[in-house]
């Protein structure tokens, strides 16, 4: 296991991975800090609104940034990391090799793992300087910024598993990226159907505006989708390796 | 224990109802390179593909080193080194990066780069990407990646396919100093004869999923037994007097040409003098070989009719 993933290592040389994997938290970065720049006073005012504190309506204004970037920033990321072997056209390569098929699987996921984790780790730096440089009220809230960057990811084990299932066996990476699309779109729409998988990200926050938009509720629901993301991902991502491991080559 | 390193029992691989490869049984021994012949969609590659376990076969059993393949593969796998078809490299990379990426999954020593970009000669190429490399030194890419485990086992899948005669000459001096430095055995694939009849000791020949040949390649040569040609003015009576002489039936070519099938020294001087001495004028009298390459095409065609 150790040598395939030191390997993979190798491979993501000269890709341009760690770009692409800053794009979609700069995303979310330039969206919220255009917003509170330019209409500072505005956004205080919805923060008073929902009696909250600016640091608190940042990171709810925030995540609505976040469910549509972390699906679509999944679905590339993996579509990324596997096509450097549909394209080389190596899968006869490693399949000859006296390494077992379920490592290969499983050393792609851990780098769609670590890319969606840096990309966490870019939003808690975009949030923290987004509150420093605008001079933000009261104390950091380590707390609410931290959980705001990971949960959205977290919640979205599933998907990271089926987009690197369905990238692993289509040679046509088209595929893959229009299924993310879908998902993306289709799951703003969707968001109350609660076992859909790739909705889980809308609900990954931990703190909601309250119906009537009057005050701030923690979101209640975490534990709900935490197990659930835990057990359809752990599902898809043994279904797909034992399907993976199964599968001929063309 | 057996010393056939590879060893297929009735392999077959069927694709809906048409058969890819049929009751294959091959049979390679220690120390041999093995020359896997037929023509284009034969079934070399679907064959070469179940021998690695890249696809399953239908019915039949993969026996390599004296174990199944099913039950044994990756300490099988160990011992084989493989180039399956067109060249697959990592463009983006040089070629020392795609070297370094098999050896860590081989967890080999370092110094085995260095060992097998040498005797493929692309020590001076390796910090190049591979996207700038020629077609050959991709396919030496290839085999140098088969070599890095220091394989018992090569399996060559057309190395030389698409490589200019150049090209094709150097691969083909690379395979043959191979066997008699580290002592492996290779099967090598290839849809024409000529390239391996230079290296290859034993020769498999399949044809439309059928083993159709199999033997050493000395056998083979020895299909291409020669004629004599003779070609007088009047072949008719020519005919008519050797056959009654020799009680032999003798054939006439298209060009009104004898043929013999003995070719001895004496009896060619017999019937030359029998000839001349029933006032024939003999024009010509020549041997004709067939190729290497008829014999193939005639074996092939043997199959098909």
């Amino acid at each position: 296991m150790r040598e395939v993933i030191i390997g993979d290592r190798i491979k993501f040389k000269r890709s341009k991975l760690l770009l692409i994997a800053s794009v979609f938290p700069l995303f979310v970065f330039i969206m919220n800090f255009s917003d509170f720049y330019l209409r500072l006073d505005f956004n205080r005012e919805l923060a008073q609104e929902l009696h909250t504190t600016e640091w608190s309506f940042l990171v709810i204004s925030c995540h609505w940034a976040m469910f549509i970037m972390v699906p679509l920033s999944i679905t590339i990321f993996a579509s990324k990391i596997v096509n450097i072997e549909h394209e080389a056209n190596t899968w006869k390569i490693l399949f000859a090799l006296p390494i077992s098929k379920y490592s290969i699987y499983l050393s792609k996921f851990i780098y769609l793992f670590l890319l969606c984790m840096f990309s966490a780790t870019f939003i808690v730096g975009s949030l923290l300087f987004i509150g420093i440089f605008l001079d933000f009220n009261g104390p950091i809230p380590w707390d609410l910024i931290l959980k705001q960057a990971f949960y959205p990811y977290i919640v979205s084990f599933p998907l990271m598993a089926f987009q690197l299932w369905v990238s692993m066996v289509c040679q046509n990476q088209i595929i893959p990226i229009s299924l993310g699309i879908i998902f993306t779109l289709s799951g703003f729409f969707l968001q109350n159907v609660k076992w859909l998988f790739w909705v889980y990200p809308i609900w990954g926050t931990p703190i909601l505006p309250s119906d009537e938009f009057n005050k701030v509720i923690i979101n209640t629901d975490l534990s709900f989708f935490f197990i659930m993301s835990l057990t359809v991902g752990l599902l898809f991502l043994i279904g797909g390796m034992i399907h993976f491991s199964k599968r001929e080559l063309r | 224990m057996c010393s056939n390193i590879i060893e297929t029992v009735n392999l077959c691989k069927k694709y809906k109802t048409t058969y890819a490869v049929k009751d294959l049984n091959l049979q390679v021994k220690k120390g041999e390179i093995y020359g896997f012949l037929g023509p284009n969609g034969s079934g070399k590659t679907t064959s070469i593909k179940m021998l690695l376990g890249l696809i399953k076969a239908t019915a039949g059993s993969v026996t390599l080193f004296g174990k199944q393949l099913e039950s044994d593969r990756n300490h099988i796998l160990k011992k084989v080194g493989a180039l399956v078809e067109s060249p697959s490299y990592y463009g983006h990379l040089t070629g020392y990066e795609n070297l370094k990426i098999i050896q860590r999954m081989l967890n080999v020593s370092e110094k085995r780069i260095e060992e097998v970009l040498n005797i493929v000669r692309l020590t001076k190429a390796k910090n190049k990407l591979v996207k700038q490399y020629s077609l050959g030194m991709k396919q030496r890419l290839g085999i140098a990646i088969a070599l890095l485990g220091k394989p018992e086992l090569l399996i060559l899948d057309e190395p030389t396919n698409g490589l200019d005669p150049a090209g094709i000459h150097e691969i083909r001096d690379l395979i043959k100093s191979l066997p008699e430095t580290d002592g492996i055995t290779i099967l090598i694939s290839s849809h024409l004869l000529s390239e391996i009849d230079q290296m290859a000791t034993q020769v498999g020949i399949i044809s439309e999923g059928n083993l159709i040949f199999q033997d050493s390649i000395e056998v083979l040569r020895n299909k291409s037994d020669s004629q004599i040609r003779v070609r007088v003015n009047d072949a008719n009576k020519a005919k008519i007097i050797l056959e009654n002489k020799f009680d032999d039936s003798i054939q006439l070519d298209a060009n009104s040409n004898l043929i013999l099938n003995k070719t001895d020294d004496n009896h060619i001087s017999l019937v030359n003098n029998m000839l001349v001495d029933s006032n024939l004028s003999v024009y010509r009298i020549e041997e004709i070989k067939s190729s290497l390459e008829d014999v193939f095409l005639n074996i092939i065609k043997g199959e098909y009719s």
